[in-house]
């Protein structure tokens, strides 16, 4: 087959048509500045997140805070910073967990026998009862604060979306004559899933990874903001802005607030241009 | 219509099961039992092995899971939630004065979201890739992007810290009374909590209107003669919302869950807020208790889409169902 | 412009479509003549622009297509007034005057013409009541008389039904009657038996002609098939990449073709006195791809009968006979297959 070359020149094709695409050009560029800069985070300050000095809290901005400090002296650019890679890191861990699961799911439910694909789709269809975030609050309130228990609460409760689109997608792609074919070749069942049928839902499966990057991005920031998310004192954006509920540093120290919320808006506003973009390119309708 | 009705109302109950069952036995993993909860620490170490054992006996807590299990399940079914672990408060009485005030909170969110998403989603069908759409496709895109909490602080620092044109949160004050009142602490929780909807809405009905405006019967329509604006109103906007409808009544279950957040940023005292100091004060039974009502309304509200896209679409309504 | 025998006249119409950067030609030249009482068909093979035609006449393109040039002119009443249609604003009051009441349409497919919430009763109403002032009830009682005429059973019952529960032939049925509503004078019908069974095909195309002797409504018939052709028109205009190739009477293209493609396209319909064997012929070969520009004869590339001329330009219509137009190089006597 000439399925070689028609691919790669369909990688080409929908390379131009994204690199036609301003907005999603500016999501990637935004996205990747805001890794980047937290990945290069020594390069760009000499504090340390964690350093606590009780005699410099709440400064204002200056030279060597370039965001002044917070409640316990510490150097609120620095924090943002390293605070980045946690929450980045979380969130393309659990999204790359959770889709990872969806697909597995999704595969066999959409190929496997009917009654396999019944009682899977029963049990995601018990997980879409239960409103993801509470769940993750109660799992969370049980297990204790992690940063591995929240990828793995978030795995758990994240794959649900994906698993239903692969499945979908795989179950009409199995109707297809070329399935027929192959199996009238003697290729095998795991052969034709993997090498044929995933391939096909590749598309589907790259716009939910982005998207659920931005969800988990947003839920560990609303988590650690409750303070039930990422242990205290571990610099993520969630804590940053856990630490500003109260009405006196709202009001006179918006600093400390304002820059990790921002951080996170950008990531995420990032994150959605792009993968707005990605759906274009893949002429993937969305519900 | 009615065996449909009866179908999904039947479809219901193993779902019902399997959460009652799951937040059972949460409940069993939390340390302790009924007995051990009933009395003060220094009381319960006064107490003799065989004592408590007694007691055990008489309330039934060494019967067999599946026993306790169906006797908690008529207890919920009469309205007995049980008690905090923390403060020995009846939960079902906690839960009366929290409930009204989430259901409002979510009542006028849905309300914002829905009149704006729709309204804002149609004039983009119309003006598709005008300036206006561009616009709102921006706008909805940062709607999505931004955590709502970070919008509730902003809020509060514009409107109540600066402006002082709202009051930073709560429910009502002293002397708050009549419609403005008791509106005034709504407005922004309410709108920070619809704003996500708003976006989403918005997307699924330019989505669904740009559908239903190519679809043959929209030229059919406008073969009869009818002007561009009946034909919007009257072909494409009841068969392109009834879809938008249903999402959002689907998308209940994200409301109820943006409440632990805004309820605690606004610290306005209903179930979210409920539900998040039960956790941080480690009230399991609480939490657990909310987690059931909470997964309950979701299952509900489906069973309602389902009913209520039933009687939109007249296919469905006729018993001709095609089954996905 | 011939008021009394023509009702519409169709003059080098041009209709463009912008689809990304590239300009679409779906109508490049086309001239028509309706008569009236008479029904014209317009043949040709899929993506000949037989349809943009019909659709261009009353404006109801979608919104990347206008139309580039030419003229539709209407007269609804012998001697009466000419309307220009092209020059009509697509949404406006006058055209939408028109619509529906002096010229309707069928459609293909009558499974999605239909809107899905309303009654069948209530979408035929829409049409009646937005052009006449008549109240529900006499308009109840007429509709239910018309789609009895159309021959639907039990009218009184399945006004207040939805067009679910209507089957295909039934649902073309209810679209005819939502299109013959008001007594046009002109009803174009693109394509109307191409989604259906074929008993049901026929079923339409005779209650179309009863249509015609009845209410003398003159139509345009569009079709692929050259046997509906036969059967149901008097006049005939083939159509090949957006041009008229070949125009005349049904008993003038049938006996007497003239255009290498009408040839081919007659020799391709299978006939029953044909000897047993005998191969149907098909014409070698695409259509090519509407966004590309022609310097010369489109036809040419797939002509048996080609020739220099055919390379160099295009051919103008002539007059082989009285009403007999022909687009091509190859004149009456000259040897081709």
């Amino acid at each position: 087959m000439s399925g070689k070359k028609s691919k790669n020149s369909l990688a080409k094709r929908s390379m131009q048509k994204l690199a036609h695409n301003k907005l999603a050009l500016f999501g990637l560029f935004l996205f990747v500045l805001v890794v980047l800069s937290s990945l290069m985070a020594p390069l760009l300050t000499s504090c340390d997140p964690h350093y606590i000095d009780t005699t410099q809290r709440y400064l204002p901005p200056s030279a060597e805070h370039p965001l002044g400090t917070d409640q316990n002296g510490r150097d609120n650019f620095a924090r943002l910073l390293y605070g980045g890679r946690i929450s980045i890191l979380i969130g393309v861990v659990s999204s790359l967990c959770a889709n990872g699961l969806g697909v597995l799911v999704g595969c066999i439910s959409g190929y496997g026998g009917r009654k396999t694909d019944r009682v899977l789709l029963y049990i995601t269809e018990i997980f879409s009862c239960v409103p993801s975030t509470i769940l993750i609050l109660v799992i969370m309130a049980f297990a204790g604060q992690n940063i591995f228990v929240m990828i793995l609460v978030f795995t758990i409760t994240g794959w649900t979306g994906t698993m239903r689109m692969v499945r979908s997608r795989v179950l009409s792609l199995k109707a297809e004559p070329f399935v027929e074919s192959c199996r009238a070749n003697g290729v095998s069942s795991l052969s034709i899933m993997f090498s044929h049928l995933l391939p096909n839902t590749l598309g589907v499966v790259i716009i939910n990874f982005t998207t659920s990057v931005a969800n988990f991005v947003l839920n560990e920031a609303g988590l650690s903001f409750l303070g039930i998310g990422a242990p205290k004192g571990v610099p993520t954006w969630g804590n940053m802005l856990n630490a500003a509920r109260s009405l006196n540093v709202m009001q006179n120290y918006p600093l400390l607030w304002i820059a990790p919320g921002v951080a996170i808006s950008l990531l995420v506003l990032g994150i959605n241009f792009f993968g707005d973009g990605l759906r274009d390119v893949f002429d993937v309708k969305q519900d | 219509m009615f065996q449909y009705f009866l179908k999904r109302l039947l479809a219901l109950l193993p779902k019902v099961l399997i959460i009652t069952l799951l937040v059972f036995f949460g409940l069993e993993m939390i340390p302790g039992d009924a007995v051990t909860r009933a009395f003060p620490p220094d009381q319960l170490r006064s107490l003799t092995e065989a004592q408590i054992e007694a007691l055990r006996e008489s309330r039934g807590l060494n019967d067999p899971a599946p026993v306790r299990y169906v006797r908690w399940l008529g207890d919920l079914l009469r309205g007995d939630m049980g008690y905090s672990t923390v403060s020995g408060n009846a939960i079902s009485d906690v839960l009366k004065t929290r409930l009204p005030a989430t259901v409002e909170l979510c009542g006028l969110a849905l309300l914002i979201s829905s009149v704006l998403g729709i309204l804002l989603g149609c004039t983009s069908a119309r003006h598709k890739n005008s300036l206006i759409d561009y616009f709102n496709t921006t706008l909805g895109i940062l709607g999505t992007s931004v955590p709502d909490f970070f919008y509730g602080m902003c809020f509060i620092m514009l409107f109540a810290l600066r402006l002082k044109w709202l009051p930073t949160g709560g429910r009502s004050g002293v002397g708050d009374t009549g419609l403005w009142g008791n509106l005034q602490y709504l407005i922004m929780p309410a709108f920070c909590l619809a704003i996500g909807l708003i976006a989403y809405l918005m997307r699924v009905t330019r989505n669904s209107m740009l559908d239903v405006m190519s679809r043959d019967y929209v030229k059919t329509a406008r073969a009869k003669g009818e002007s561009e604006r009946v034909i919007f109103y009257k072909h494409c906007f009841r068969n392109g919302c009834t879809p938008v409808l249903i999402l959002l009544i689907s998308r209940f279950s994200f409301l109820v869950a943006g409440t632990t957040v805004i309820e605690t940023v606004f610290n306005y005292p209903g179930m979210g807020l409920l539900l998040i100091t039960a956790i941080t004060g480690k009230d399991m039974s609480v939490a657990m208790m909310i987690l059931l009502l909470v997964s309950l309304m979701v299952l509900f509200t489906s069973f309602l889409t389902d009913m209520i896209t039933a009687l939109m679409d007249p296919r469905v309504r006729f018993g001709k169902e095609d089954g996905t | 412009m011939d008021t009394k025998n023509i009702i519409l006249q169709i003059e080098n119409l041009q209709t463009q479509f912008q689809v990304g950067r590239k300009t679409v030609y779906a109508v490049n030249d086309v001239s028509l003549e309706v008569r009236r009482g008479h029904t014209l068909g317009i043949v040709g093979e899929s993506g000949c622009g037989k349809s943009v035609t019909a659709h261009s006449i009353l404006q109801l393109l979608p919104s990347n297509g206008r139309i580039a040039g030419g003229h539709v002119r209407f007269a609804p009443q012998p001697g009466g007034q000419v309307l220009e249609l092209e020059k009509m604003s697509r949404t406006g009051r006058e055209i939408r005057a028109v619509r529906g009441q002096q010229i309707s349409m069928v459609f293909q497919d009558p499974m999605s013409s239909l809107n899905p919430v309303y009654t069948i009763g209530s979408q035929i109403m829409e049409n009646l009541r937005l052009h006449e002032k008549i109240s529900r009830a006499d308009g109840k009682e007429r509709i239910i008389e018309l789609l009895r005429q159309l021959g639907i059973p039990e009218p009184e019952q399945r006004y207040d039904e939805y067009p679910h529960q209507f089957s295909g032939g039934m649902k073309q049925r209810v679209m005819i009657a939502i299109a013959m509503i008001c007594n046009p004078s002109l009803l174009i019908a693109d394509e109307p038996t191409t989604a259906l069974d074929v008993t049901i095909q026929a079923q339409i195309l005779r209650l179309m002609r009863r249509l015609r002797s009845e209410h003398g409504t003159s139509i345009i018939l569009i079709t692929h098939n050259m046997g509906i052709v036969a059967e149901a028109c008097d006049e005939v205009a083939v159509m090949y990449m957006g041009r008229v190739v070949e125009s005349g009477t049904v008993q003038q293209i049938f006996s007497a073709p003239r255009h290498p493609y009408t040839r081919a396209l007659l020799r391709s319909v299978p006939r029953l006195d044909m000897p047993a064997g005998t191969e149907l012929a098909s014409i070698p070969g695409n259509t090519p791809d509407a966004s590309m520009r022609f310097d010369h004869c489109e036809f040419e590339p797939r002509c048996a009968c080609a020739c220099d001329a055919c390379r160099r330009g295009f051919p103008e219509m002539y007059a082989c006979e009285p009403g007999h137009l022909v687009r091509c190089f190859v004149r009456e006597g000259e040897s081709c297959v």
